[in-house]
């Protein structure tokens, strides 16, 4: 079977990849133009420079695919007007859809994202039949719900097989330029009150998405969404579990919303002064006290198997602790939690 | 007088050293000068070093250093252009005609024009010629940088001075005799720093080791003081604030002279960091003669010690002091016109503020308050940078100061006895919870801990050299070391080490606490089943340490793994505002401050380790910026133009997204509610009325109403929280 993947360099794009090469797919890698991308680097695929909003390179891409995988995403809480993501998200989507209808590929898998199911203000778990909750929603949220509904409807209007992988929280390795979903382990240990806050989350591991996402194209029913995560935990609970596998204190501090949004505030304020990113944006501090919890009762039913988040985290700091992302200074306090038994993302950096 | 023996410099010469203190009421200061030249030997010294070079008179080369600090012509800041154009034609008329005058700083700095290589001398009268009509050479540092050599084991970028300095036969310091904010005083020593280049491998070098390696490598062979008209007051370096002293020192020791010089100004010699790590490396003469009264000039004042704190502290944000000493310098507009209208606006306006204070009191009330406040806002600075981002503190190549060839190897090795008895105080403590051991002795404080580490002995070892552990400890900033012995595999047995450490505990840079700077001797031994270091400090440069020794272990386990123990006695100097706390007298608090900052310590050494061990960086810090604190010049225009961007990106005036031509608006919007883009082309603003007719929410621009409008909902969801709605209770 051939593949292409558009965003094969992302976290969840790279853990594809490399899942498909398991599965002697053959692997094309949409990539935009620039330097060499680390998180492909050494693999045995072909690799087209092109960009989703531009369709030539699109038809080039897809020319002898039999599966599209549509990674391709802008995940930002900043550093991009919402114009920008849902550019991305939505122009982009299209693009590939149309090329994918007009290369004749059998099947488009998207990646979407389970923040178009919405989110709750209570501890309540939200399956596939939940609807998107606006208030309150961030512009990387809005760009995801605009992407599902525009990819569903050209699919739709072209007779495209489309199905949508929504991952929760994925972190993991092969993410070189750390997502939001990996830096949200990144910034904990970076922040030296090691602050916590209320709500909830689901957090799975980038290789059982990756996993997902081949379950759901050889096995999805068209024109269904898939949420895939792991296990829903409160935030507390996650950083905690953060902090005893890198053997820190903490949490330390409990953020309330009035602290957390003037922190942001002044944080975005000085991100305009600096020009650097704001180390934690308003858009973020909405999604405090939300419960992002979710049923994957649906993608289980297909055969989706997942591992529990501790060993999600586990893998995903250990490769985390050999990037740059963590800084010295902090990395040098903290202990290196094993690699998890199973895992063999060490040894195949290692290799 | 015969002096008494100061240090431990050994005498190289048969006849004592000879300081002249020419003062005279009312006298010419060229006689003055001529007195000082002949008491001190200047005569003799020239035929002395005509006789081993082997030069005739005219071919003696002799380079002078004036102090060209000056702002403005006839001010006291500087010396007096007469009196160098004096000794230039006293040298003529004994027949030495090869002269020329040195200078490295003046160079075309950032914030003034005619700072160049001529227009200084020129607009502050020097007429290029002396008295009797015969013209001498001016040498700029542009024109003939020279390295200055580095011992084999220096690892900091090589200083480059002023050529004809280093080259000449003979080698004459003229410096001002004025007091000075940073220094508390700036004579002869601090005259050196003016021969250094301003920018580039300087910058890596700190002014007191910079001077320190000029006073070893290429030092003067005779200093002069000019006091005739001195200043003095709290910047007299800075600002002109002339008194009639009337007098002129000479002496073959710049350190000797400015040690009178220092007597003069009632000041403690060891005041200036300058001049007391050159006391404490080189030392003064075993013996001297000094010829005239080292009783202190009548009314001269000093710059306050709180002064002098905050200027130091202020320095530790050079761009900061920078722009201080641009700002507060005053200068002759006519003859230095400033390069910026925005630079002269501000300093002349607060100047202008500055001379309505009349009263000298208030006035220096004044300057010690700004800079005070300048100060405490460098250190809240350093303090943040060295608590919650220390990826941007400043990394350290600071060089051994001791003289090693002075070292006595027996001193080195009875390290092991000191520290073993020192470390036997701990005997019979019994560890804490977290198995840490504490007894204060002295008001020194003394610790042990161990650790086993999961790792084979063996394997540890091989990868964790014991005679760089102390490298490997908590918040290291670097420094140097030169191992003075190695056992027959190559190891080293006996060593000497400089180190650097962010302020301990961290919090107390918050403060005012400086980094942590010691110098150590260290013995290192190998069993096959234990490597231990040994050390103790010597010396601590900038005062910061009053003791740090030690014993740090790696000892085979009964397991095969590797036991981990360090042995520690250390007492480091507190700033003033926690010292006046007296946070001992609360043993409990007292207790836990230490307690948790030993367990910071221990805690991060041993993570050093195991990054060691397992190959990865354990570092802190960046590297020196090329921005150095001998750098001469004023920011004031990029800071500004900074500010004003930054507040005009604060008020919405212009943002980095308007720097586009706009945000693309939806050209339309289709039956499903998606909004339609032209692509990458085409396309105007977007209007709230477009955004709120998505139907969906989306980032608002931080304007004070949204700010607001956000900030009362978040306020209301924390009011939920408390118990009226399960709004994120859980």
């Amino acid at each position: 079977m051939r593949a292409l993947v558009t965003g094969a360099s992302g976290i969840v794009g790279a853990n594809l990849v490399r899942e498909l090469l398991a599965r002697s797919w053959s692997v094309r890698a949409l990539v935009r133009p620039g330097p060499p991308r680390r998180a492909l680097g050494g693999l045995p695929i072909e690799t087209v420079r092109g960009d989703v909003l531009d369709p030539t390179s699109l038809a080039t891409a897809a020319a002898g695919a039999d599966v599209v995988f549509h990674c391709a995403a802008r995940f930002s809480y900043a550093g991009a007007s919402s114009e920008e993501l849902q550019r991305t998200a939505v122009d982009g989507t299209r693009n590939v859809i149309t090329a994918a209808a007009a290369a004749g590929v059998s099947r488009v898998v998207l990646t979407s994202s389970s923040v178009i199911f919405g989110s709750s203000p209570t501890a309540v778990a939200r399956n596939e039949d939940a609807t998107f909750t606006a208030d309150d929603a961030s512009a990387y949220a809005v760009s995801k719900f605009r992407q599902s509904a525009a990819a569903f409807g050209t699919a739709a209007k072209l007779g495209l097989d489309l199905v949508a992988a929504c991952p929760t929280l994925t972190v993991g390795a092969w993410d070189y330029g750390l997502s939001e979903s990996n830096a949200i382990i990144v910034k904990y240990l970076n922040d030296p009150f090691r602050t916590t806050f209320a709500g909830g989350c689901n957090v799975v591991s980038a290789r059982d998405i990756a996993k997902g996402h081949l379950l759901i194209a050889e096995r999805g029913i068209t024109g269904r969404s898939y949420l895939l995560g792991s296990d829903n935990v409160t935030w507390r609970e996650l950083h905690g579990l953060i902090s005893g596998l890198c053997g820190t204190l903490g949490p330390l501090l409990s953020a309330s919303h009035t602290s957390a949004y003037l922190t942001a505030a002044w944080s975005e304020l000085m991100s305009r002064g600096t020009g650097m990113p704001p180390l934690l944006t308003r858009d973020e501090v909405r999604m405090m006290g939300q419960w992002y919890w979710y049923d994957d009762s649906r993608a289980r039913a297909l055969g989706y198997a997942r591992e529990s988040t501790q060993l999600a985290v586990q893998d995903a700091i250990t490769w985390l602790m050999r990037t740059e992302h963590i800084r010295p200074d902090v990395r040098a306090l903290l202990r290196i939690p094993s690699a998890p038994s199973h895992t063999s993302t060490l040894l195949q950096e290692r290799a | 007088m015969t002096g008494s023996r100061r240090a431990t410099k050994s005498a190289d010469t048969t006849s004592p050293l000879v300081v002249a203190v020419a003062e005279q009421s009312g006298a010419p200061h060229t006689i003055l000068l001529d007195d000082a030249l002949e008491a001190a030997g200047l005569w003799t010294l020239l035929s002395s070093r005509r006789a081993s070079l082997r030069r005739r008179k005219d071919s003696l080369t002799i380079a002078i250093k004036p102090d060209l600090d000056l702002f403005a012509a006839g001010a006291p800041t500087g010396t007096t252009p007469t009196l160098v154009e004096h000794l230039i034609a006293s040298l003529r008329a004994h027949g030495y005609a090869s002269v020329t005058l040195c200078d490295g700083r003046n160079k075309p700095d950032r914030w003034l024009h005619n700072r160049d290589a001529f227009c200084v001398p020129d607009l502050v009268g020097y007429r290029f010629e002396s008295p009797e009509g015969t013209p001498y050479d001016l040498a700029w540092m542009d024109d003939d940088p020279v390295p200055v050599p580095l011992d084999a084991f220096d690892d900091r970028p090589t200083l480059h001075v002023n050529g004809a300095w280093v080259r000449a036969d003979v080698r004459i310091s003229f410096a001002k005799a004025k007091t000075d904010d940073a220094w508390g005083y700036a004579l002869s020593v601090a005259n050196l720093i003016g021969l250094v280049a301003t920018t580039g491998d300087a910058t890596h070098w700190s002014a007191p080791d910079a001077t320190l390696h000029l006073l070893r490598r290429c030092p003067p062979h005779f200093a002069l003081i000019d006091a005739g008209v001195a200043s003095h007051g709290p910047a007299g370096s800075r600002v002109a604030h002339a008194i009639q002293a009337d007098t002129v020192i000479a002496s073959p020791d710049a350190l000797l002279a400015d040690w009178i010089g220092a007597l003069k100004m009632r000041a403690d010699p060891h005041v200036s960091p300058l001049n007391a790590q050159a006391l404490q490396s080189i030392g003064l003469p075993q013996t001297w003669v000094q010829h005239g009264s080292s009783a202190p000039w009548s009314c001269w004042t000093n710059p306050s010690p709180i002064l002098i704190e905050a200027v130091r502290n202020r320095a530790r944000w050079p761009e900061l002091d920078r722009l201080a000493v641009a700002v507060l310098q005053p200068v002759d507009r006519e003859a230095f016109p400033y390069r910026d209208l925005i630079v002269e606006q501000v300093a002349t306006a607060l100047r202008d503020q500055l001379q309505r204070v009349t009263d000298d009191r208030t006035r220096d009330m004044v300057h010690s308050l700004l800079a005070s406040a300048l100060g405490l806002l460098a250190t809240s600075r350093e303090a943040f940078v060295g608590n919650i981002t220390k990826g941007d503190v400043l990394q350290s190549l600071a060089p051994i100061t001791l003289d090693l060839d002075r070292l006595d190897q027996r001193e080195v090795d009875q390290t092991t006895v000191i520290v073993d008895a020192q470390a036997r105080l701990l005997d019979g403590v019994a560890p804490d919870a977290r198995g840490f051991r504490f007894r204060t002795v002295g008001g020194h404080i003394h610790f042990g801990a161990a650790r086993l580490v999961p790792i084979p002995f063996d394997e540890f070892v091989a990868r964790v050299d014991v005679s760089a552990a102390i490298r490997y400890m908590n918040d290291y900033l670097g420094g140097s070391w030169r191992v003075l012995a190695r056992d027959a595999n190559g190891r080293p047995i006996r060593q000497v080490e400089r180190n650097v450490y962010l302020p301990q505990p961290n919090w107390t840079g918050v403060f005012g606490a400086d980094v942590i700077d010691v110098e150590k001797l260290e013995v290192v031994t190998y069993t096959p089943d234990l490597h231990r270091l040994h050390w103790r400090t010597v010396a601590s440069p900038n005062g910061s340490a009053e003791s740090d020794d030690g014993i740090v272990t790696f000892r085979r386990a009964g397991s095969g793994d590797v036991e981990v123990s360090i042995v520690a006695r250390q007492r480091f100097r507190l700033p003033n505002t926690l010292a006046a706390a007296h946070i001992e007298r609360w043993p409990g608090v007292h207790g836990e401050l230490v307690a948790d900052a030993y367990s910071r310590f221990f805690d991060g050494t041993l993570a050093n380790c195991r990054a060691v061990h397992e190959g990865r960086s354990y570092r802190i810090g960046r590297a020196p910026t090329l921005d150095g604190v001998l750098e001469n010049g004023s920011d004031l225009r990029t800071l500004l133009t900074g500010a004003i961007a930054l507040v005009s990106r604060l008020l919405g005036w212009s943002s980095p997204a308007q720097s586009h031509p706009g945000v693309m608006q939806p050209l339309a919007i289709d039956d499903l509610g998606f909004a339609h883009f032209a692509g990458a082309h085409g396309g105007s603003l977007v209007t709230a009325s477009s955004r709120a007719s998505s139907g969906l929410s989306a980032p608002h621009e931080l304007t004070p109403l949204t700010f607001f409008a956000e900030l009362g909902r978040a306020v209301g969801r924390d009011l939920a929280a408390l118990g009226v709605a399960p709004m994120g209770a859980h």
